[in-house]
């Protein structure tokens, strides 16, 4: 018997992964929502009015019980004994032989005052999509200008809204883009008419009942719907009440099979904190590719069968009014190391950028063109010394033994063009 | 066995009959944008190479989809779209390492290479053997990582020759 | 569908550019390519018009089954008044730019005017702009298109382009593109050059839609195995044109030495085989199995490691058998620079053997040549004469002038020495044992040339009834026709039928080697209908395509007549009739042109057009293919 916390990707992808590795095993899934699984990739298209709504769903109520999956929905699990390996639903209990913890992540809300007013959101389930969507006015503040905020932005833009973005650091996106990158975007959001706000602070949300405007360091703008995007939170409460090491990130610690310091339990997905690729550092990487296959490490790992987690990757792919911004790996703002280098290019409306330490490729940007970055994210992702494949940049063409993907095969990039320039 | 497409960058001469033949298959038009498969060329260095996907079995694409959009098709073992869920997110564009996702300019949509239903167009018309659709043995697979490392070792020979 | 592609009518001297439709009445009359520029040339030129002057007009088109599946439709035609010979300027060049050109929407470009300073015309997806060429104005032919492709950061960008012999108006420069897809032939490229146009860069991503695709691909797989199951196309495919230089060398059907000789006797180290150790591996243009083009590394010498594709039948003619030259690397580099420079190997070629034979004669001297030993097989003196002449430096500069005005620059009686038919150089072959061939060169609309009509064949010796075969359709023949290639008898239709063969491939934007140039059993009008239609949807029979030929050769002619051509001008040089082949087998040795019976010849060759004995248009004739009303400027 497995039980399983949480319907978001990591948890269905595990279950998925052990009823196709064990056709009778009981596999029982608990969730808070009552969902069935959803993306909340496509949010931002539901909320432009592109999508209807049902395209969210990935799953159907019914899909479980076809694949055998037990569901719980819309009950709080309130405690896990794992002497006992129970499970806690208030009263109830359930036991489990193994559990995996795919408790993922939720929104953070800053301590500001008037946060708590009505019409301020955030936009993490379709609930949230479909409560602003009921409240669409005439003016929407987006505080913080992650991915997820730049894509909320728009899509509020799309429908008509007058929108701020609002940055508290000098340039929107500021943990994926450097200071270039990021200034193309905010371009072509404020030539759509998007008005961006860097460097400026949120201090206040002014209202009685309902938000009527918001203050800032720099000004008043009055406004109808506030939507809050400052990053997610691990949900790691539970695990750390039943004595599952959480680490200095906030994340649930696990080892390379998903497993938790406790034995048979184990986690994945956005509640855990896990290796980067690229560099080999703790981080936490709240992606969907990322708890996917981590929800497959830990299905494997709890029947038994061994399988390794290679480490998590950072990509950001962005459609931007028609525009691909891509960003992966580390950017060189604020990077410590002392040896990290940049090369930049534009060629025609394409512009890339590549961070670069210690002869290795740890980062790449690019704004217009998507396709040449696959060829340069492999080259990061197997940590090959740039030095050593530079006469293949020079020629722009990088034959790869690409053993991980079972075929050799050769990769094209215009992209990596830049890098002759070195 | 499955078969896959087997390329080889030194038989192609660049002409992408293979590009127009794959966009009338597929959309009833001409337009290379269009294509499946792409030639990518070094025109001051007289390489061209035949890019297309490569049905990966661990593929980058189907792993980094964020709606589950991208699925293996059983009988032919093909990674194709589920077009009812991709977002035209091109997060899988940008995770292949060939470039071999294609974003179709007209519909709006990503495309790639679905060996068009076991009878590759591309293969089907390509008199040079630079593509050909052959059983997916080792020594297939051997043969384009040995093409791979024979590119790189005459680029390297051009550069050594000056070739600038 | 296929046939919504515009025309753009471009004024580089007031920037303004307008686009329109093209009827479907013009295109049935006209199709495209080769035969609307010829309507266009017509109906946008004055009589007398300065052709490096800003009335003259450039036109540059892709021919109506571009980019299509029609075995290779990859040709762009590029028309205008010609700057070396006054006459009919044209040329026809392969490559990926037609296509591109149609994916971006337009069929026809009319540029008119002449750019206050260098500019380039920006073409895409329906758009066109006129840019600053400050960036590649100065600039080699491939330095101009990685210039332009990185700028607008893409690829893909196709461009056709002048090199600094355009820029020069060397009367005989090209336009090119990618590496060696070459315009040559009539100066197109100083027609460019004159009007400040240093390149034009297409790209695009519109659909042409295929009106029956699955007929079409089944018919294309069908016409591609029809065309490179024939030998000639697998040795076309292994060594490119060069196997014809090998194969008409051996027989002594090779001009040497500016037509002293008729074989070229110590070409041991230049035989097609032999290039075979520096290629590797084939390349060719837009859907074609063929791939007659070889990639190449130069061995030695200065440019020792240089890419280049090709070389040519022509590029042996220039660089070997004409100066007397016996060296691989001289070929390839001169091969290399002519692209590069953007210029005519042919032309180059025959000027430079010409200023040999002056050189020889002591016509010219040292001091004409700046010091410079001008003799035959000097191999120096070609590369050097090649930099020359695009740079307009020394004798070059009266050499970049072409056969004429430089006979005239030079006088004396240099002009006895040139070979030539209205003002354009001869190709490297030697037409003296071949009435068929030479009645082609003398008549071909754009002056000398063995593309607009030259029954290549011929030199097959084949059998009667395959020729009658080959030639009784789609409009009947029952004259004679020998399969003898020195005989004269039924020579003249040959040379007709394959004028409306060429236009028809020009008119469709098909290359000639997928049509009956050296393949006897390729296709021809009855497949182009099918293509046509599976294609296009356009329902044309095969004598309704043959008729469209007709009428466009002949507007090709009506500019010749009305810039002044005359019958005499459809006429060989005297060494063609005086003076006799030495080398070469026995039925090739010992051969002139019979006056009496070429002039039989082009009276014959009139009348099949429906010419008079002036070579000029019968009313009957204008009014049969409908062109007793132009310049109608219908578009």
């Amino acid at each position: 018997m497995v039980v399983i916390l949480g319907n978001g990707v990591a948890g269905n992808t595990a279950a998925s992964t052990i009823r196709h590795l064990d056709s009778r095993i009981e596999i029982t899934l608990i969730s808070a929502e009552t969902y069935p699984e959803y993306t909340a990739c496509a949010l931002p298209h539901y909320l432009a009015g592109e999508f209807e709504r049902q395209r969210l769903f990935l799953k159907s109520e019914e899909d479980y019980p076809a694949e055998g999956i037990k569901t719980i929905f819309g009950r709080t699990v309130s405690g896990i004994d794992p002497e006992k390996k129970q499970v806690l639903l208030g009263d109830e209990s359930l036991s489990y032989d193994k559990l995996i913890m795919a408790t993922g992540s939720r929104p953070l809300v800053p301590p500001i005052p008037g946060v708590d007013l009505e019409g301020v959101f955030s936009l993490k389930s379709p609930g949230d999509a479909d409560r602003i969507l009921e409240g669409l006015g005439q003016t929407a503040v987006v505080v913080g200008s992650g991915p997820i905020g730049v894509e909320t932005a728009i899509s509020l833009k799309k429908q008509g809204d007058q929108v701020y973005l609002i940055e508290l650091l000098e340039r929107i996106m500021p943990k994926i883009f450097d200071e270039e990158a990021a200034s193309l975007v905010a371009a072509i959001l404020e030539e759509k008419g998007i008005r961006v706000l860097t460097a400026e602070k949120l201090v206040q949300i002014n209202g009685q009942e309902r938000v009527e405007g918001i203050v800032t360091d720099k000004q008043q703008i009055e406004c109808d719907q506030v939507i809050m995007s400052v990053g997610v939170r691990s949900n790691v409460e539970l695990a750390r009440e039943a004595g599952i090491e959480v680490g200095s990130l906030g994340g649930i610690v696990v080892s390379r099979r998903m497993e938790t310091s406790l034995e048979g339990i184990f986690a994945c997905g956005d509640c855990v904190q896990s290796r980067d690729m690229a560099n080999g550092q703790e981080m936490l990487s709240p992606l969907w590719h990322n708890a996917k296959r981590q929800g497959i490490i830990a299905g494997y790992n709890c029947l038994g069968i061994d399988k390794i987690y290679p480490g998590s990757e950072s990509i950001t792919s962005l459609d931007v009014y028609g525009t691909q911004a891509v960003s992966f790996g580390s950017i060189a703002a604020g990077n410590e190391a002392e040896d990290v280098e940049v090369i930049e290019k534009y060629s025609g409306d394409n512009y890339y950028r590549l961070v670069i330490s210690k002869g290795h490729l740890i980062g790449a940007q690019s704004i217009g063109n998507a396709q040449d970055m696959g060829a340069l994210l492999y080259v990061l992702l197997k940590r090959e010394n740039l030095d050593k494949i530079k006469s293949m940049i020079e020629q722009r063409i990088t034959p790869l033994n690409l053993r991980h993907h079972r075929v050799g095969r050769y990769i094209t990039p215009s992209a990596i063009e830049a890098a002759g320039e070195r | 066995m499955r078969k896959m497409l087997v390329t080889d960058y030194e038989k192609c001469t660049g002409c992408r009959l293979c590009e127009l033949v794959c966009s009338v298959k597929h959309e009833g038009v001409s337009n290379p944008a269009r294509s499946r498969i792409n030639v990518t060329k070094w025109e001051t260095k007289g390489i061209m190479v035949p890019m297309v996907c490569s049905q990966c079995e661990d593929a980058p694409c189907m792993a980094v989809c964020p709606t589950n959009a991208r699925i293996r098709e059983s009988e032919l073992g093909t990674v194709t779209v589920n077009y009812d869920r991709c977002i035209g997110c091109k997060t899988c564009v940008v995770a292949c390492p060939f470039g071999a996702i294609n974003f179709d300019p007209i519909d709006h949509k990503v495309i790639s290479c679905d060996l068009c239903e076991g009878d590759p167009q591309c293969a089907r018309f390509c008199e040079t053997g630079a593509i050909r659709y052959a059983e997916a043995s080792d020594a297939n697979k051997m043969r384009q990582r040995e093409a791979a490392e024979k590119l790189y070792e005459s680029l390297q020979k051009l550069d050594g020759a000056g070739v600038s | 569908m296929a046939l919504n592609r515009k025309i753009a009518y471009i004024d580089l001297s007031s920037g303004k550019v307008e686009t329109k439709p093209i009827s479907m009445e013009m295109r049935k009359k006209y199709l495209g390519g080769r035969g609307l520029d010829a309507y266009l040339l017509y109906n946008n030129t004055k009589a007398g018009v300065d052709p490096l002057g800003p009335d003259n007009v450039c036109l540059v088109s892709a021919g109506i089954l571009v980019g299509t599946l029609a075995s290779a439709t990859a040709r762009t035609h590029i028309a205008g008044k010609s700057p070396l010979t006054g006459y009919f300027g044209s040329t026809n060049m392969g490559g990926f730019f037609a296509p591109e050109m149609r994916w971006a929407g337009f069929d026809h470009l009319v540029i008119r005017g002449k750019a206050e300073k260098p500019v380039y015309l920006w073409i895409h997806n329906g758009e066109i702009e006129i840019r600053d060429a400050k960036d590649i104005w100065g600039k080699g032919v491939r330095d101009t298109q990685s210039i332009i492709r990185e700028e607008m950061g893409d690829r893909e960008i196709k461009v056709m382009t002048i090199g600094i012999a355009g820029e020069n108006l060397v009367r005989y420069a090209n336009v090119m593109t990618e590496i060696k897809n070459s315009g040559g032939r009539t100066g197109m490229g100083a027609l460019l050059g004159s009007k400040n146009l240093k390149a034009i860069a297409v790209r695009g991503t519109l659909d042409i839609k295929i009106e029956h695709p699955v007929e079409a691909l089944e018919y294309n797989k069908q016409i591609i195995s029809q065309i490179t199951s024939a030998k000639v196309s697998q040795e076309q495919g292994r060594l490119g044109t060069l196997f014809i230089w090998g194969a008409t060398n051996s027989q002594g059907l090779v001009r040497t030495r500016n037509f002293q000789l008729n074989q070229m006797e110590d070409s041991d180290g230049i035989e097609p085989e032999t290039f075979e150790d520096s290629a590797f591996g084939m390349t060719g243009c837009f859907g074609c199995q063929v791939h007659c083009r070889a990639k190449y590394i130069i061995p030695d010498g200065d440019y020792k490691g240089t890419y280049d594709e090709g070389p040519e039948y022509t590029s042996i003619g220039a660089f070997a058998a004409e100066p007397g030259c016996t060296d691989l690397t001289t070929i390839l580099t001169g091969n290399h620079l002519v692209n590069d420079y953007g210029m005519d190997t042919l032309e180059i070629g025959s000027m430079i053997a010409w200023a040999m034979e002056l050189y020889e004669k002591g016509i010219l001297t040292d001091k004409d040549t700046d010091g410079l030993d001008l003799s035959f097989g000097n191999e120096k003196a070609v590369i050097e004469m090649i930099h020359r002449i695009a740079h307009r430096e020394g004798l070059g500069d009266i050499l970049a002038e072409g056969p004429l005005r430089a006979a005239e620059k030079i006088g004396k009686d240099s002009i006895r020495y040139q070979v030539h038919v209205k003002g354009m150089s001869n190709l490297h072959s030697d037409e003296r044992p071949t009435p068929a061939l030479a009645l082609g060169i003398a008549t071909a609309s754009r002056g000398s040339d063995h593309l607009r009509s030259r029954p290549a064949i011929d030199l097959y010796h084949l059998p009667e009834a395959v020729l009658r075969q080959i030639y009784s359709q789609p409009v009947a023949y029952e004259g004679p026709l020998t399969s003898d290639y020195t005989d004269y008898e039924g020579k003249s239709w040959q040379v007709f039928w394959q004028e409306m063969c060429y236009m028809a491939v020009d008119c469709l934007g098909i290359c000639k080697y997928h049509t009956i140039f050296l393949g006897p059993n390729f296709p021809n009008f009855e497949e182009w209908s099918k293509l046509l239609y599976y294609n296009t949807g356009l329902e044309l029979t095969p004598l309704e395509i043959w008729t469209i030929a007709e009428r466009t050769n002949d507007l090709e002619r009506m500019f010749n007549l009305r810039e002044g051509l005359a019958r005499s001008d459809d006429w060989l040089v005297d060494a063609y009739f005086d003076e006799p082949t030495k080398l070469g087998i026995p039925l090739i040795r010992d051969r002139v042109i019979d006056r009496d019976k070429f002039k039989q010849m082009i009276d014959e060759f009139y009348a099949f057009h429906g010419w008079d004995e002036q070579g000029k248009l019968k009313p009957e004739t204008l009014k049969r293919l409908g062109l007793d009303k132009e310049p109608s400027h219908l578009l």
